[in-house]
């Protein structure tokens, strides 16, 4: 497992950018954390690559036109326990039954 | 006070565009409802597919940057296959959509989809505009990162009630960015001589870095001094003179003998402007195996992807091929009179005669070498546009283009369009096959209604050849659904659009020399000054050779029938 810090300008799309040339390589993300810091965004991700991937994405995020700075690491092991509390959730969320009337009535409102 | 729609084309003008390519519809009608007046030629095309290929023929005949116009929903989403082309090919395109009224948006409101989130992995540059105060500063950022570093698709997405709205217009915005591209390493050129010092192979590959970069000049001037080895990537056809001593033509997966067997037998390969597609590199694992690769390259996220290179030049080519051939002058090198000998050696030779005399190698060879230097090819997908590639002998570095990495079939006939309007001087040749035509066929009422004297070649074999003969090869001839013999009168369907049409057979082509009769058919067909279509009844099992297998490596190449 590696972990990847990313910074970037927070413009329309760039972190979906980021995410999507880990998941257009049909790669998990375990764990993903986005959260500003200074003028710039910061999104931390850990993924379970391969030596050549690690080159791949970070070419590919560097390509991103509003990404400033890419780093890897290997995981903290806090990082590493957060990842393994990644499982399967149920679907529809269970949110979406327990507050369905609230929602509803935002949705009109 | 200025409409968004008035502010749209004042600023497209400032970026100097004059000619877009679109289809009008819903949200978008605003803009159009400004175009008259605004200084922008707009063409319609039928299909909003048909626009964005003639936007990428423009930008690919031109280097400028294409624009395509379409309306929300499903005029948004058929421009996804070309921004996917201009995506894999480094064109500079800006797509312009309109979207549902900002307060619907997310509603799924009426010809609504999420063309922003739709085409985010495959744009360069994308932006939703929220507010009419956007539109001139995301018009600029926008154009600039269409065409600057590697260029690529950029869509800009504005909901109707933005166009409809007023603001105060002071002028153009111009944008500067925030991050300047990295200065290529002052020692990369020592190191690289004292590889080529070292080196007894080496070669060259010439990709579209070079055209796109605008280096061509200086390319030559390098290549003309190192004379060793070179061959080209489908889109750096052109870029080469192929009368240089040291050119062997096309390399890759129908790339010629001499090109493939020197990129697998090289020590030293030095890489200009290409990405090394799967088409280019064979077997992946298996390719160039005793290479050391040296790689100019604009764009950081084309290092690599196939294997490390040992040296990467970054930059622009207009600025590093010069400066290495500024050191290169002062640097000795070793003689490699032999090793030119051998690869580019009579053994080698592309196709044997039998190939040369199969006929629509034979019509496109008759047809190219009619054509004035100025020309353009413009090729569909399939085996006429492997065919077209081999044979292309121009040095025109913008004369041969074709939908190379996403090999999209229907590109041919609406991407001529835009070359045509591009460079109405020229002759332009648009290469199809019975399959390709048939997916933009309704361009054909654009190319009548603009009078535009494309000549356009339909390569009939009635079947999906390119798929048929990896069938035949490779799946045991089992012809799952590529038959077309039912292909309807292509004659007749030109003439139903008032275009000039005749069918020629291959027996035309079969006499040494040329008879009289075809010749004088084929000088006819080019120099009409009206658009022309000629079908030429390929035979179907015909095949494209050299091939080289998916899985293999480049010296693996079938070279004919088994």
């Amino acid at each position: 497992m590696h972990a990847f810090h990313i910074r970037y300008r927070n413009t329309q799309g760039t972190l979906m950018r980021i995410l999507n040339a880990a998941s257009r390589r049909g790669i998990d993300m375990p764990y993903v954390q986005a959260s500003p810091l200074s003028e710039a965004h910061t999104v931390t991700l850990l993924l379970e690559v391969n030596a050549k991937q690690i080159g791949q994405l970070s070419r590919d995020w560097y390509a991103i036109v509003d990404v400033t700075d890419v780093r890897s690491d290997i995981p903290s092991k806090d990082l590493a326990e957060k990842s393994e509390a990644w499982a399967a959730a149920p679907h529809p969320p269970s949110s979406a039954v327990s507050s369905g009337s609230s929602l509803s009535s935002a949705a009109t409102a | 006070m200025l409409k968004g729609a008035e502010i749209v084309l004042r600023c497209l003008r400032a970026e100097g565009v004059e000619l877009v390519f679109g289809y009008p519809g819903g949200a978008i009608m605003p803009l159009y409802d400004a175009l008259v007046g605004s200084g922008i030629k707009h063409i319609l095309t039928r299909h909003e597919q048909g626009a964005v290929f003639a936007a990428e023929g423009q930008a690919r005949a031109t280097g400028q940057v294409g624009v395509a116009i379409a309306t929300s929903g499903p005029g948004a989403t058929n421009l996804v296959t070309g921004i996917a082309d201009a995506k894999m090919d480094s064109v500079p395109l800006v797509c312009i959509t309109g979207q549902v009224r900002s307060h619907l948006i997310g509603s799924d409101a009426f010809q609504e989809t999420d063309v922003f989130g739709l085409t985010l992995s495959l744009t360069k540059w994308s932006r939703l505009v929220r507010t009419i105060e956007e539109i001139p500063a995301v018009i600029a950022e926008g154009f600039h990162w269409a065409r600057s570093g590697r260029p690529g698709p950029v869509v800009l997405d504005i909901p109707t009630d933005l166009l409809k709205a007023k603001m105060e217009f002071t002028g153009r915005v111009k944008f500067y960015p925030p991050v300047q591209p990295a200065k290529p390493a002052s020692d990369t050129s020592k190191t690289l001589i004292s590889l080529l010092q070292k080196a007894k192979r080496p070669v060259a590959l010439v990709g579209a870095g070079a055209k796109i970069s605008g280096a061509i000049a200086d390319l030559r001037q390098l290549l003309d001094a190192l004379n060793i080895p070179t061959f080209a990537t489908v889109h750096g056809l052109g870029a080469v003179p192929p009368s240089s001593p040291y050119y062997l033509g096309m390399v890759g997966m129908h790339g010629t003998r001499a090109a493939n067997t020197a990129l697998h037998e090289t020590d030293l390969l030095l890489i200009f402007g290409a990405r090394l597609d799967d088409r280019v590199t064979g077997e992946p694992s298996r390719f160039a195996p005793h290479a050391c690769i040296v790689h100019f390259e604009v764009d950081p996220a084309q290092l690599d992807r196939v294997r490390p290179c040992e040296l990467a030049v970054i930059g622009d080519m207009a600025e590093t091929v010069p400066a290495f051939h500024e050191e290169l002058r002062h640097a000795s090198l070793p003689d490699w009179s032999d090793w030119r000998g051998l690869a580019g050696g009579p053994e080698r030779a592309e196709l044997d005669s039998r190939g040369l005399a199969q006929p629509t190698i034979r019509l496109l060879d008759e047809l190219f070498k009619r054509l004035p230097e100025n020309s353009v090819v413009v090729a569909d997908v399939g085996q006429h546009q492997m065919w077209a590639a081999q044979r292309y002998r121009s040095s025109s570095p913008r004369g041969f283009i074709t939908s190379g990495g996403l090999g999209a079939m229907g590109f041919a006939l609406p991407a001529a369009v835009g070359v045509q309007l591009a460079k109405p001087g020229a002759t332009v040749l648009c290469v199809s096959g019975d399959g390709g035509i048939q997916m933009n066929i309704q361009e054909l009422a654009t190319v009548r209604r603009l009078n535009l004297p494309i000549k356009m070649i339909i390569v009939d074999n009635k079947y999906l050849g390119m798929v048929r003969q990896w069938q035949q090869l490779f799946y045991q001839r089992n012809y799952a659904e590529t038959d077309l013999s039912d292909n309807p009168d292509f004659v007749e369907i030109a003439k139903a659009y008032r275009i000039n049409a005749l069918r020629l057979g291959e027996e035309a082509m079969t006499d040494f020399p040329l008879s009289s009769g075809a010749g004088s058919v084929l000088d006819d067909f080019l120099k009409s000054s009206e658009p022309e279509l000629l079908v030429f009844d390929c035979h179907p099992d015909a095949n494209v050779y050299p091939m080289v297998p998916a899985g293999a490596a480049l010296s693996e190449m079938l070279l004919e029938e088994e």
